[in-house]
């Protein structure tokens, strides 16, 4: 049994952090419904680990170390054709990921500023598709454009964005 | 090589493409670069969901009004929370619960602004392409107005684009010092939508549109260009209102609202606003943007003014204890 002293700080960090693990979850698995999945099987395994926590260190590399596992474990359960990447792959991305997820809320507050240059268009199709989830081709449906003009007009934006977030982190670090 | 790392992640998640999926993998495994850069996408695509999620939540919470008396969050607001983070939320729910209660209490009891958009036909440009109707229009729902087309950029949105200034009466050769371009709009449906008899509201219209202008040959003859929003009101038919414009402004105008903004070239893109009060015998909303020159000219090549996301919104809110003497026009330079 915890002390409920370290139950408080426990979930103090695992709610701070738990976005940066579900984007350290998504870089490895590209797909948001099975990111959240192996989030939740991730999170249900630190509170059974949580005695193994030292809350004097950090809480990000220990939770990484166990949603790696769970994300090995989650990938060998999955058919390939769901897999966006292979095995050899996830785990030669395993440093540049951690590094990236580590660096989740820094980034996040870059994405921000840079959200704010976005016309409204370039917003709205952002919302429809990632809030929404409305797939490209209803949003191509809906504005009466083709299919490809509107997975060129998402890329052209992603790409805007990777930018000003660089550019944003390196002089906003 | 993120162009190409982008293309293939999408073709493989959203067309199951087996060999964009070899290729991807091939090209993650040969080079450094490419997972230092996939590893980062992938963590702001994350990013990108969290922070439109949160902007969502926050939207939500601004229409309900109970934010109305915090300050907009600086930091994400709330999560869609997943266990064991509804433990600890569940610890302090009763808490927040009674401080919301004051807020919920104040909101209703306090005269808010209600907003509702107005349908502009092919506002944003994205139902049609092509050259814009030449002339004034005489019906409701399309643009028309001096030589204008809408063009598709190469990132797959579509802009109206001023060409050429012109002249109400078409003539080529005639005087001409700006390019504009108009839509009728009518208010019947706010006026059943909302009872603008009530004594204690009132209503403002407001007409916002992005400008932009890029370089062209013909610039350093266009030291004054600028661009502008504007909105008259009629109590009239379209036919009317075409048939007697200009002149109809000055006779027959009972409400009128302008913007400009003077942009040189390459400039950031900027959207202004336009504003007038709705005047209660109001039925017809004239809505124009243009780019204008400030001298009567023989008609010019503008080369790249471009005008988007045109929007007009009706403001409802109490009304101020102040009395108005006379209409407004809301001018701004």
């Amino acid at each position: 049994m915890h002390p409920p002293q370290d139950d408080t700080r426990f979930i103090e960090a695992l709610t701070r952090h738990q976005p940066a693990l579900e984007a350290f979850c998504h870089a490895h698995l590209a797909n948001r419904e099975d990111a959240r999945e192996v989030l939740q099987a991730t999170c249900v395994k630190l509170w059974q680990k949580a005695a193994d926590w030292d809350p004097d260190t950090e809480f990000l590399p220990w939770a990484f170390t166990v949603a790696r596992f769970t994300i090995l474990s989650h990938y060998r359960d999955q058919k390939r054709g769901r897999l966006v990447f292979d095995e050899d792959v996830i785990e030669a991305m395993a440093d540049e990921i951690e590094e990236a997820a580590t660096a989740f809320d820094n980034r996040r507050e870059a994405l921000a500023r840079c959200m704010k240059k976005l016309n409204r268009k370039q917003a709205a199709l952002l919302h429809d598709h990632y809030t929404v989830s409305r797939s490209l081709r209803e949003i191509a449906e809906a504005s009466g454009r083709s299919l490809s003009a509107v997975k060129m007009t998402l890329l052209r934006i992603r790409q805007q964005l990777s930018a000003c977030i660089e550019r944003e982190m390196r002089t906003n670090p | 090589m993120e162009e190409q790392l982008l293309t293939l992640l999408q073709k493989v998640r959203d067309d199951r493409d087996e060999i964009a999926r070899t290729e991807l993998n091939e090209l993650l495994r040969k080079y450094p670069e490419a997972r230092t850069i996939m590893s980062r996408t992938l963590v702001d695509e994350q990013a990108l969901v969290s922070h439109l999620r949160d902007e969502s939540i926050v939207s939500i919470l601004d229409a309900e009004g109970e934010v109305a008396t915090s300050q907009p969050p600086t930091s994400p607001a709330m999560r869609l929370l997943a266990w064991p983070q509804q433990i600890a939320v569940a610890l302090v729910a009763g808490a927040i619960v009674g401080l919301l209660g004051v807020g919920v209490v104040w909101a209703v009891n306090s005269p808010q602004s209600q907003a509702r958009s107005l349908h502009v036909a092919n506002g944003d440009f994205e139902t049609f392409s092509g050259p814009v109707e030449i002339g004034f229009p005489s019906h409701f729902g399309g643009w028309g107005g001096n030589p204008a087309e809408v063009i598709e950029e190469v990132d797959g949105n579509r802009t109206l684009r001023l060409l050429k200034t012109g002249n109400v009466n078409g003539d080529p050769d005639d005087f001409a010092s700006n390019c504009s371009v108009f839509q009728l709009v009518e208010l019947a449906s706010l006026r059943q939508q909302w009872a603008t008899t009530e004594p204690e509201t009132q209503i403002t219209l407001n007409l916002s549109a992005r400008f932009r202008r890029e370089a062209a040959p013909t610039d350093a003859e266009l030291p004054k260009l600028a661009g502008s929003c504007r909105i008259y009101l009629f109590n009239m038919k379209p036919e009317a209102i075409s048939e007697g414009w200009p002149r109809v402004v000055r006779e027959d105008g009972i409400g009128f609202g302008k913007k400009v903004i003077t942009l040189a070239p390459g400039e950031e893109p900027a959207t202004i606003t336009a504003s007038c009060l709705l005047e209660s015998g109001a039925t017809v909303a004239l809505i124009v943007v243009a780019a204008s020159t400030s001298s009567r000219a023989a008609p010019i090549d503008l080369g790249g003014y471009f005008v988007d996301d045109v929007q007009l919104t009706a403001i409802r809110q109490p009304t101020l204890p102040v009395h108005f003497v006379k209409q407004s026009t809301s001018q701004t330079n």
